[in-house]
């Protein structure tokens, strides 16, 4: 059968068209990024997995580290290491902008520290090109896992959290770098260099998060925070405990420090320092009301000096969780005993003495009894300065807020 | 005609079918190659030896080696075989490791201990790794060069080692808890720790870079680094302290001692050898004040011999405070008045070689002592810097009673 050229025409333009209109489809496996094209395996991993990641360098070596993580994803290059791979491949390519921004190493002798302050601006630019990285890093990795397993960030969605984490981590970075270089002792371009970081630190957090995530995620990246969690570290804290801590603790924080021995900010006057000190008891009897009276006992204690060392030996040596809170018990037993000694009116000095000497060997006694060998030797050099005090004759006082066994008064003169 | 249309539809029917042909060889070719971002073709592509275990189950050795003979650059071949090394000790490393308590909130902390023979087994797992990393990975091509003679492979052995036993001895000595109390155990195990370290350090260097080494990383040497601001010590003047110092520290470290700042005796023979001057310059340069006013005055752009005149203006106040205030030929009237002469003038003085910049930074933090001087108090100065407490005028008589 003869066909008409006219209709063998017709049907080789209609494949012509077919040809033209036919894609190719990409290779098959995981999906590739959205904004990266489907890449060939050239080398799979699976059977070379040398081959197969120097491949993906070297057909992506001028494309950038977005197109080595496809090509590497495509060739079946484990994620571990395509994370590996691509952080030293971003870090590579900011090298030459990050190393330009800072001042060239000096040739020092190795006694010697370079103490050259790096300018704000050199700062700034650094920090961006961090933020920069961090972003190039998620857009191309995903969120990484260290800043899913971080439970500061647990509450936020998964997509937010490295993102959150780097804007913490990054400005937190330099705050405190700007902090130590003023040396307790800012300029006032310093202080507003701090001001401002803390905003901008502030701003990107809202771009990232939204105002009741950002609200959350201060509070809970706050250097109160930080001290509040250290100090509860042994308290159990439910979450309205935490708060109440938390509300009273940053607010004496802020205060200005009047301590003259120590970085003090100002110098208060008595008046502003009374007021201070009043304004402190305020927030204190709030805190014990929201706590309740026991509570807010084991609040003092938890917060006194010893008490986490305590606790964190008897837990090391595997003695009972209590423990820390027995051997308070008793260091406040001696301590009434000893007042109760020293203050009896029908005993003479020599009887006192005597007294609190054998207060000191039985306290000695029960707190061994109490931590065993082992812990008792460990906790000596604590408690024997407070026993020992008491076989020269002294009886103890505890403040609510002192922070060892070494506040001990002399007897009153013999009557 | 027809025989025209007839010759026109076969020539469009050839090219036609030719266009076919092109579209369909072209369509398989496309297939065949990479995407023409990164042009493949061109480059030759070297066939590194078959490692075809996956990695983190394999010989990481032989990965390494298969690794460096393709034209992978150096970087990524480190972070790569870092993440393998990792990966091939992640589970010996967890089972020594208590679980992760999930069920903690973010304010809470986990105070589940590791035993100390848990750290222990940790410490030589790391040890391990380490020697493995430098056996793979070689020096580290971005540490910062800390001016030793040692070479780079030793180099990097070295800090992986100090690293690894810091590590462990921070662990056991604070494990997050300042100044921890010790259980006879854990003494015992630090005192091991450090006859340990020194035993592998010297198996790892010559007793000449041992000796260097040493030296580098002495407390005293850390000290003269970190504590003497600006003093800029010669090669003859830093040996010269550091064997002064080596033979009278009794574990105190510089500040735990005198030598800056009362005890002259002490460090009689260390003036003979810096001089009288450079001498001075030394004990300023180690004192905590100095060190703050320097990188003000650093930070300020103000030239740097502005730190010791405003230092020396301190030291001038605190002279003159205890004079007056011993001066038994002054009324406590008088005294209190040249005394708050003394805090105007210093104040002054102070405001003047700083300038308004660096003296609203300063002046702040110093009314702490120019404040009692004012009330009448004779100012020490302790070694760190600290105010001492003072030399108090006795309070003034009361005054007469007015008439009613």
């Amino acid at each position: 059968m003869k066909i008409p050229l006219a209709v063998a025409l017709l049907l080789s333009l209609a494949v012509n068209g077919v040809l033209l209109l036919r894609r190719p489809s990409p290779p098959a496996g995981r999906p590739p990024p959205a904004s990266v094209p489907a890449v060939p395996v050239i080398v799979s991993f699976a059977e070379n997995p040398a081959g197969a990641i120097a491949a993906a360098w070297k057909l992506s070596a001028d494309a950038g580290p977005r197109s080595f993580a496809a090509r590497l994803r495509a060739a079946g290059v484990p994620e571990r290491l395509v994370r590996a791979l691509v952080t030293a491949a971003i870090d590579a390519e900011f090298r030459a902008r990050e190393t330009a921004l800072r001042p060239p190493p000096k040739k020092l002798k190795f006694w010697q520290a370079d103490d050259t302050p790096l300018p704000f601006q050199s700062r700034l630019a650094l920090l961006d090109l961090q933020r920069e990285k961090a972003k190039l890093r998620v857009a191309i990795l995903g969120p990484d896992p260290a800043a899913e397993a971080d439970s500061t960030y647990a509450q936020l969605p998964p997509e937010k959290r490295e993102p959150a984490k780097t804007i913490v981590d990054d400005y937190d970075a330099m705050l405190a770098s700007l902090r130590d270089q003023s040396s307790g002792l800012p300029l006032p371009s310093e202080r507003e260099q701090i001001a401002f970081l803390e905003a901008q630190r502030h701003r990107d957090l809202a771009e990232a998060l939204g105002s009741d995530e950002v609200a959350d995620l201060e509070r809970r990246t706050s250097p109160v925070a930080g001290r509040v969690r250290g100090r509860l570290r042994y308290f159990d804290a439910s979450p309205g405990e935490f708060r109440a801590v938390f509300a009273a603790e940053s607010a004496i924080i802020a205060m200005p420090t009047t301590d003259a021995g120590n970085e003090a900010d100002v110098v208060l006057s008595p008046e502003a320092a009374r007021e201070q000190a009043a304004e402190k008891a305020r927030l204190l009897s709030e805190l014990k009301s929201s706590l309740g009276e026991a509570r807010y006992a084991e609040y003092l204690r938890v917060k006194q000096y010893d008490y986490p060392r305590i606790a964190d030996l008897s837990l090391r040596a595997g003695l009972p969780p209590d423990t820390a809170g027995r051997v308070f018990d008793l260091r406040d037993r001696i301590a009434a005993e000893s007042q109760r000694i020293a203050h009896d009116d029908t005993i003479d000095a020599d009887q006192q003495r005597a007294a609190l000497k054998t207060l000191a060997a039985t306290s000695r006694a029960q707190l061994a009894a109490l931590l065993g060998p082992e812990v008792s030797a460990a906790f000596s050099s604590r408690s024997e300065s407070l026993l020992r005090e008491l076989e020269n004759g002294q009886y103890v006082v505890f403040g609510e807020n002192s922070t060892s066994f070494q506040t001990i008064q002399p007897l009153p003169a013999q009557k | 005609m027809f025989f025209v249309r007839n010759i026109t539809l076969k020539i469009l029917l050839l090219l036609s079918v030719a266009t076919n042909a092109v579209l369909l060889f072209r369509g398989n070719a496309t297939r065949a190659t990479p995407d023409p971002i990164v042009s493949p073709a061109a480059r030759p592509i070297a066939s590194p030896p078959l490692s075809v275990a996956p990695p983190g189950t394999t010989d990481p050795a032989a990965f390494a080696v298969a690794l460096r003979s393709t034209s992978l650059p150096e970087r990524l071949i480190r972070s790569v075989l870092a993440a393998e090394i990792d990966e091939k000790f992640r589970d010996r490393e967890a089972v020594l490791l208590p679980p992760k308590n999930k069920t903690l909130e973010w304010w809470q902390s986990d105070n589940t201990p590791v035993p100390l023979a848990s750290r222990l087994a940790l410490l030589a797992l790391h040890r391990e790794k380490s020697r493995l990393r430098v056996e793979l990975l070689g020096p580290d091509p971005d540490a910062p060069d800390d001016g030793s003679s040692l070479p780079p492979a030793k180099r990097e052995a070295v800090r992986l080692l100090a690293a690894d036993y810091d590590e462990t001895v921070d662990a056991i000595e604070h494990g997050g808890i300042s100044e921890r109390f010790l259980l006879p155990a854990e003494k015992a195990a630090l005192a091991s720790l450090k006859e340990q370290q020194k035993t592998e350090l010297a198996a790892l260097l010559t007793p000449a870079e041992l000796a260097d080494f040493e030296l580098r990383t002495s407390s005293i040497t850390e000290d003269i680094r970190d504590e003497l601001h600006g003093f800029d010590a010669t090669d003859q003047e830093f040996t010269a302290i550091y064997e002064f110092w080596k033979k009278e520290n009794s574990g105190g470290g510089f500040f735990g001692h005198n030598l800056f700042f009362s005890e002259e005796e002490i460090a009689a023979p260390l003036k003979a050898i810096l001089g009288d001057e450079r001498f001075a310059e030394f004990r300023r340069a180690g004192n905590y004040e100095f060190g703050k006013i320097r990188s003000l005055v650093q930070r300020a752009g103000l030239p740097p011999e502005t730190a010791a005149q405003v230092y020396d203006l301190r030291v001038h106040l605190e002279q003159e405070s205890t004079r007056i205030v011993d001066d038994d030929s002054l009324s406590v009237a008088e005294k209190l008045a040249a005394l708050q002469k003394l805090a105007r003038e210093t104040r002054a003085g102070i405001g003047a070689k700083l300038g308004p910049d660096a003296a609203a930074a300063y002046l702040p933090n110093a009314e702490k002592w120019l404040s009692l001087v004012d009330r009448g108090d004779g100012i020490h100065f302790l070694s760190h810097g600290w105010i001492g407490t003072g030399v108090s005028l006795p309070p003034p008589p009361p005054a007469p009673a007015e008439p009613r």
